[in-house]
């Protein structure tokens, strides 16, 4: 039904229950429209639930930790301003499959830039700055992480992330990535196995 | 290594994955700026398309009273943005139709835009020779001699650093950075100011001193588009997040 028409609801209401918390707003006051109250919560709640998945898909596709945040916000931006009509519990489908494409055009814009500046590393651009609220072995974790991942076709990185990472069930993903189910069953199979030998590959190469 | 040694580290990856996220800073700045970007990207005009019951919470999701509020930074944004962009054009339009000391100059200046005016105002008047039309001479302001010159690429980074620091949930630091801009000796962009401060205001809860800036804004100009926007932010209360949730 879903890839059949490409018109959904996001049923934000209906979904409020799953949302976080709400935080309480300075200007929220009585008087205050309720269109307007419920406007920026039901925006706020949505993109507060679905970002972090998005936010870790890009960065695990390979977008640059100092452009991710802008790339996800382009996501909700694209997805909700699209005009699109996106049925209860599939937003974070239409929203990966944003994201999918977003990283795409920005591996493709990175390697026209790349073409034109031919001294800069690919690893360079897209290495991981230390974050405060991670532990080192994290970081090496997430390192070793990215160049398995690295090693990967980007439709394989695709599946391999979303089923591995974000454990989405296969219809979920073969509706973000308009794939046939069996489809993604079968890379998600190949790319499990890819993502194996390259971890073995990294850690026989000594590469941390 | 061991395939039991194998499937550990594949697994410890994996978590280290499913753990990593955004920064908590950014997670709680998103909503905001993923509603500016809507308003950039016409989302109203998509989304007052979208009809039907099963819509009607997102139809208000990004209502138009919202959308107010985030037309209200493209607004600023873009005037900013123009002013750096056209600025260079404008001076050099400007040096030109100086040079050409026609009688059609003071003509020639309504048809320029608001950042060209202010700019064109601001600098110091060239004498006109004896033949210059003595009506186009005194449409001229008078006092624009002695008018000190705006520095408009400070007052854009000022108040781009403004909007930035009001995004990110800081307001007491918007607030800051623009009281630095009351300081500048001439100001062009004081109007797009004004809203920021607005904006701010309302950001950290203080909306009778908002309510005070706009008033006291549009009484000395009713008609600019500015105190519409102000009159429409303060009116509507839109929701701004506490500096210390955002």
């Amino acid at each position: 039904m879903i890839a059949l028409s490409k018109k959904f609801a996001v049923d934000l209401a209906a979904d409020e229950s799953a949302a976080p918390p709400r935080e309480p707003t300075a200007t929220s006051e009585p008087g205050e429209p309720a269109g307007a109250r419920s406007a920026d919560t039901a925006l706020s709640a949505l993109v507060t639930r679905e970002y972090p998945a998005v936010w870790r898909f890009l960065r695990r596709l390979g977008v640059p930790s100092s452009e991710v945040d802008d790339a996800a916000q382009r996501v909700f931006a694209r997805v909700l301003g699209q005009g699109e009509r996106i049925q209860a519990g599939s937003e974070r489908a239409y929203l990966m499959r944003a994201a999918f494409r977003a990283a795409l055009e920005q591996q493709r814009a990175k390697r026209r830039w790349l073409s034109r500046a031919a001294a800069v590393d690919v690893d360079e651009t897209s290495s991981t700055l230390p974050r405060p609220d991670q532990s080192l072995a994290q970081r090496e974790d997430l390192r070793l992480l990215d160049r398995a991942l690295d090693q990967l076709a980007p439709d394989l990185r695709a599946v391999f992330t979303l089923s591995e990472l974000e454990e989405l069930t296969f219809t979920e993903i073969a509706l973000a990535l308009e794939l046939p189910r069996g489809t993604v069953a079968s890379r998600v199979r190949r790319a499990k196995e890819r993502f194996t030998q390259a971890v073995r590959r990294l850690q026989s190469g000594g590469i941390r | 290594m061991t395939f039991d040694d194998e499937d550990a580290l594949v697994a410890r990856l994996l978590r280290a994955g499913r753990a990593d996220g955004p920064s908590a800073r950014a997670l709680r700045a998103a909503p905001l700026a993923v509603g500016a970007l809507l308003t950039s990207t016409a989302a109203h005009a998509a989304l007052s398309q979208v009809g039907g019951a099963a819509v009607a919470e997102v139809g208000r999701a990004v209502s138009p009273l919202v959308l107010v509020k985030w037309i209200a930074v493209g607004t600023l944004a873009g005037s900013s943005l123009m002013a750096v962009v056209r600025a260079p054009e404008l001076l050099r339009q400007k040096s030109e139709a100086e040079a050409q000391l026609v009688p059609q100059r003071a003509a020639s200046l309504p048809a320029a835009t608001a950042a060209s005016a202010k700019l064109a105002e601001l600098q110091p008047a060239p004498e006109l020779p004896p033949d210059a039309d003595p009506a186009a001479a005194s449409s001229l302001p008078s006092s624009v001699t002695s008018a000190p010159r705006p520095d408009v690429a400070r007052e854009v980074s000022l108040l781009d650093a403004a909007r930035r620091a009001l995004v990110q949930g800081n307001p007491a630091e918007a607030l800051r950075l623009l009281a630095t801009l009351e300081r500048l000796p001439a100001r062009a962009l004081m109007p797009e100011a004004t809203v920021l401060q607005v904006r701010a205001l309302l950001a950290q809860g203080s909306r009778d001193e908002a309510r005070a800036v706009s008033e006291r804004f549009c009484k000395s100009a009713a008609a600019s588009p500015q105190c519409a926007i102000l009159r429409t932010l303060v009116a509507t209360s839109v929701i701004q997040p506490r500096p210390s949730r955002l």
